[in-house]
């Protein structure tokens, strides 16, 4: 058998880190279809995979995919797909249903311009909201956007040990730039990657209920061939996991499923303060747009302006908290994202008109330009 | 007086008795089918620990909820992908998929016929009841021609599906097809398919009565006993006249048995064999024990513990921008660059390229940053050295030279006009030298060696170390002979500048 984790400094894109990333993880089950800019991605998963005792699956389309690794994760693997705009609106439909069987997985959106076929090959972060509530009904959700390879890397294990943990499909919303560019991936060696791995069943068949929660919220999870004869159903269900087709039920699976993530927010939301104590103004990005403000920090430190910069690792659960303290503190948060305002609304809705807020967006097809963030900045300074 | 005594039903233990009773109409065929898998898997060798049974949506797909096996109740149509995962992910499982015509052959129809194509070893039992019961008896792709359902009202037009014929066209390995009042035929076939190791496929025929029935005058019993008297059972039936008519017999038996390597024997046979441990090859061939700090990686990733000597130091971020035309080599040269500062100096570098199918054929570019600190921005926006190896790469990118910016270029090939105000042009005849070399195409590897000799950014030694290792086994003496007659071209040519 090959190895999982190959040790040493390489120049990867980061669709290529991300596969190095999921394989160290312990992602042993891909399926996907190919669509740009996330094919690299299913490249690699379908030459590294056989080698390490793993399948790799092209489906038919992103609706199979989507099924097909909900069902591989309930066989105990660990399962990935990764895809971009049309192909994460289709695997919306199961991505519920992952959620309402709470089923650990990770789903790798490189996003692209859209709507539509939009900007196949071209950057774009327009899906943040669709991350959060794109499948229908209500929930929470967890989503990780990585800025670099690096963190493509890095953030794909996280992206796994999160969904293990709390057992919920969790995105990785990486982007066209991302996905795309290179740099310098350092692959630590094996035992100093930390792994996280579901929690069985403590209770032999026969008292056990699959869907009983435990103190966190988290019910315990067998799988198929463990001899519990589980069962599993997208529709509303008891802690047996029987449907149970009342307000009632609905009341006590769906508030658990919100309050799983909610509850547990501190645990799991995350994010890197740059210069943000006494900062007069805060940027607020992440993925690509991250870089952009990084450089823009630059620039206003050389006009003398206190620029802080609040970077989003974990997206959602968004770090609702900290934004709400910040906001008494500052005098503008400026998002920056390439969109025409997803997250911007967030930081709106908890800086609750404690600071001004603006947003720096735009439809996609390249990043920002430092220089027009900076101008918005310096319109708020002045 | 005698108790009465009450004792398990023998199939009792393959359901789950606290949901009984179960969603299904009077009258309705779904009972007799689930009956018959129960007894299949009962008389089967199988340990029933292992089986899973996988539904969509609609009243067929309740099934698997009532098996006191594993199951899966998912969306609707997606049960075969849903059970395609389950079983690849762990090939001791048996996964039987149980739903529903308008599940499969519908909204799923896709899944269906890709699973027979591709032969993963499920077990499809498709119960067509000709309409969509749970949601009131609409028609759909098996509703025979001229039925009336409550969105046909003046009778379907449209031609149903024939799904026995449409899966073995596929190619599944097992085909067969009985109706609800053939429990014996039915528990025969799944038996069978228990034991088949590849996609197989059994539709059965059974009576909506509350919705087709009702609709069809055949109500109840009648749709039954139409079924038992119109039904034609052959030992070798003819596949291409099973369709189905509203009066027509139904044509049962069945079709398909053959043997054809599953999915999975398939990949045993093929990709094993040619697995070797990965050495990150296809990301141009750095080879894993070149790799330069591996036990440092692991304390501060990102910052490598030892820096070379020879490492240069750049302060700002140096662009540089290489163009070409398809062929050219010229994205290989931007990842040797690449590699060299990120890797071999320890400096930091950002990779972009076009990616447009614009960018396939016809003149392409890709983009390098250089620093010693962070990069930010990781487009070359501003090139201060461009590398143009082709005059229509020339036209395409010339808007790119800035005033005051180093360009290099094939001599021979690239004429530049209309340059802005002091660029610094260094050419070199690289395809001329490449082919007094013996190989045209190694033009990319000597307009490298003389971009090292005079851009002082990255390393000799770092250049080097990246060459050798993303390039092909064999070709190795060619290209650095290559490289050095570049390099050796821009060294003289320094040396006669600074005479
Ligand atoms: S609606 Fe038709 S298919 Fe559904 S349970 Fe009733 S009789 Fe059976």
């Amino acid at each position: 058998m090959g190895k999982d984790v190959l040790t040493g400094t390489y120049f990867l894109t980061g669709n290529e880190a991300c596969a190095a990333g999921a394989l160290a993880a312990g992602c042993r089950f891909f399926a996907g279809y190919p669509i740009t800019p996330s094919s690299e991605i299913a490249e690699r998963m379908s030459i590294r995979l056989p080698q390490v005792g793993g399948v790799y699956i092209q489906m038919e389309d992103e609706l199979a995919s989507m099924a097909a690794i909900l069902g591989a994760s309930w066989a105990g693997a660990k399962s990935m797909t990764a895809t971009s705009g049309p192909g994460i609106s289709l695997m919306m439909e199961n991505i519920g249903l992952g959620v309402m069987t709470e089923t650990p997985c990770v789903v790798v959106n490189v996003m692209r311009g859209g709507p539509s076929t939009g900007l196949p090959t071209l950057v774009g972060q327009a899906d943040v909201m669709q991350a959060r509530w794109g499948s229908h009904g209500d929930y929470e959700i967890i989503a990780l956007s990585p800025s670099s390879p690096q963190e493509a890397f890095e953030y794909t294990i996280r992206a796994f040990n999160l969904a293990e943990t709390w057992r919920v499909p969790v995105i990785l919303l990486m982007d066209e730039v991302v996905g795309h560019m290179r740099e310098r991936v350092v692959i630590p060696e094996k035992k100093d990657i930390k792994v996280a791995n579901r929690r069985g069943p403590s209770e032999p068949p026969g008292k056990f209920k699959a869907f009983r929660p435990k103190k966190d919220l988290i019910p315990e999870m067998p799988v198929a061939g463990q001899g519990y004869a589980i069962h599993v159903t997208g529709l509303t269900h008891d802690e047996r996991g029987y449907p149970a087709i009342e307000w009632e039920a609905q009341e006590k699976l769906v508030s658990r499923l919100v309050k799983k993530i909610r509850l547990n927010s501190a645990k799991i939301a995350s994010w890197e303060e740059t210069g943000v104590e006494g900062a007069e103004i805060i940027l607020i990005s992440y993925g690509v747009s991250t870089r952009i403000c990084r450089a823009v920090r630059e620039m206003a430190r050389e006009k003398g302006i206190n620029l802080g910069l609040f970077r989003l690792e974990v997206i959602w659960p968004f770090p609702e908290k900290r934004v709400r303290e910040l906001a008494g503190r500052v005098k503008a948060f400026v998002t920056v994202e390439i969109n025409y305002g997803q997250i911007a609304l967030e930081v709106e809705r908890y800086a609750a008109g404690k600071c001004m807020t603006r947003l720096v967006g735009h439809g996609g097809g390249t990043v920002h330009d430092p220089q027009k963030v900076l101008e918005a900045v310096e319109e708020i300074a002045s | 007086m005698i108790e009465p005594q009450i004792l398990d039903h023998p199939k009792d233990m393959l359901l789950r008795k606290e949901r009984i009773p179960h969603i299904w109409c009077p009258g309705c065929g779904l009972g007799s089918v689930l009956s018959a898998l129960v007894d299949a898997l009962r008389n089967s060798d199988l340990d029933l620990k292992n089986v899973a049974v996988v539904s969509g949506i609609g009243c067929t797909g309740r099934a698997a909820g009532y098996l006191n096996l594993d199951s899966f109740h998912t969306t609707h149509g997606r049960a075969i992908p849903y059970a395609t995962g389950l079983k690849l992910a762990n090939p001791d499982l048996t996964v039987i998929v149980f739903s529903g015509d308008g599940d499969l052959a519908a909204i799923g129809g896709n899944h269906l016929i890709h699973a027979a194509r591709r032969n993963v070893d499920i077990k499809v039992i498709c119960v067509n009841n000709f309409n969509y019961g749970m949601t009131g008896g609409q028609g759909g792709p098996t509703t025979p021609r001229l039925a009336r359902t409550t969105t046909t009202s003046y009778g379907n037009t449209e031609k149903p599906f024939n799904l026995v014929h449409l899966t073995a066209a596929c190619g599944a390995p097992y085909v067969a097809r009985w109706t609800s009042a053939h429990p014996h035929y039915m528990k025969i076939a799944m038996g069978e398919m228990l034991k088949k190791d590849g996609f197989s496929f059994l539709e059965v025929i059974a009576p909506c009565p509350t919705n087709f029935g009702r609709r069809n005058k055949l109500r109840e019993i009648k749709l039954l006993q139409r079924f038992l008297e119109q039904a034609i059972l052959e030992a070798q039936p003819d596949i291409a006249k099973a369709d189905i008519e509203l009066d027509s017999p139904i044509l049962c038996g069945k079709f398909v048995d053959l043997e054809r390597p599953s999915y999975l024997a398939a990949i045993k046979e093929t990709v094993s064999a040619k697995v070797k441990v990965y050495d990150f090859r296809g990301d141009g061939r750095v080879p894993l024990e070149e790799a330069p700090v591996k036990a440092a990686a692991a304390k501060a990733p990102g910052k490598p513990a030892e820096v070379p000597a020879e490492r240069p130091i750049i302060q700002r971020p140096v662009q540089i921008k290489l163009a070409g035309l398809g062929g050219q080599g010229i994205g290989l040269c931007g990842l040797i660059i690449g590699r060299a500062a990120a890797i071999f100096d320890h400096n930091q570098a950002v990779y972009t390229q076009e990616y447009s199918p614009e960018a396939r054929g016809g003149a392409s570019a890709s983009s390098i940053i250089v620093a010693s600190g962070q990069i930010h921005a990781p487009y070359v926006t501003e090139p201060d050295i461009m590398v143009i190896m082709a005059q229509g790469a020339y036209n395409k990118y010339q808007k790119d030279v800035r005033p005051g910016s180093r360009l290099i270029i094939d001599k021979d090939l690239v004429r530049p006009k209309d340059l802005p105000g002091s660029v610094q042009v260094q050419a070199i005849p690289a395809t001329r030298l490449a082919e007094e070399l013996g190989q045209k195409v190694v033009a990319n590897i000597v307009t490298l060696g003389f971009f090292t000799a005079l851009v002082p950014y990255i390393s000799l030694a770092a250049m080097q170390k990246a060459l050798k290792g993303s390039i092909p086994k064999g070709t190795e003496e060619l290209n650095l002979r290559a490289f050095e007659t570049g390099y050796d071209y821009g060294k003289k040519m320094q040396e006669e500048e600074a005479v």
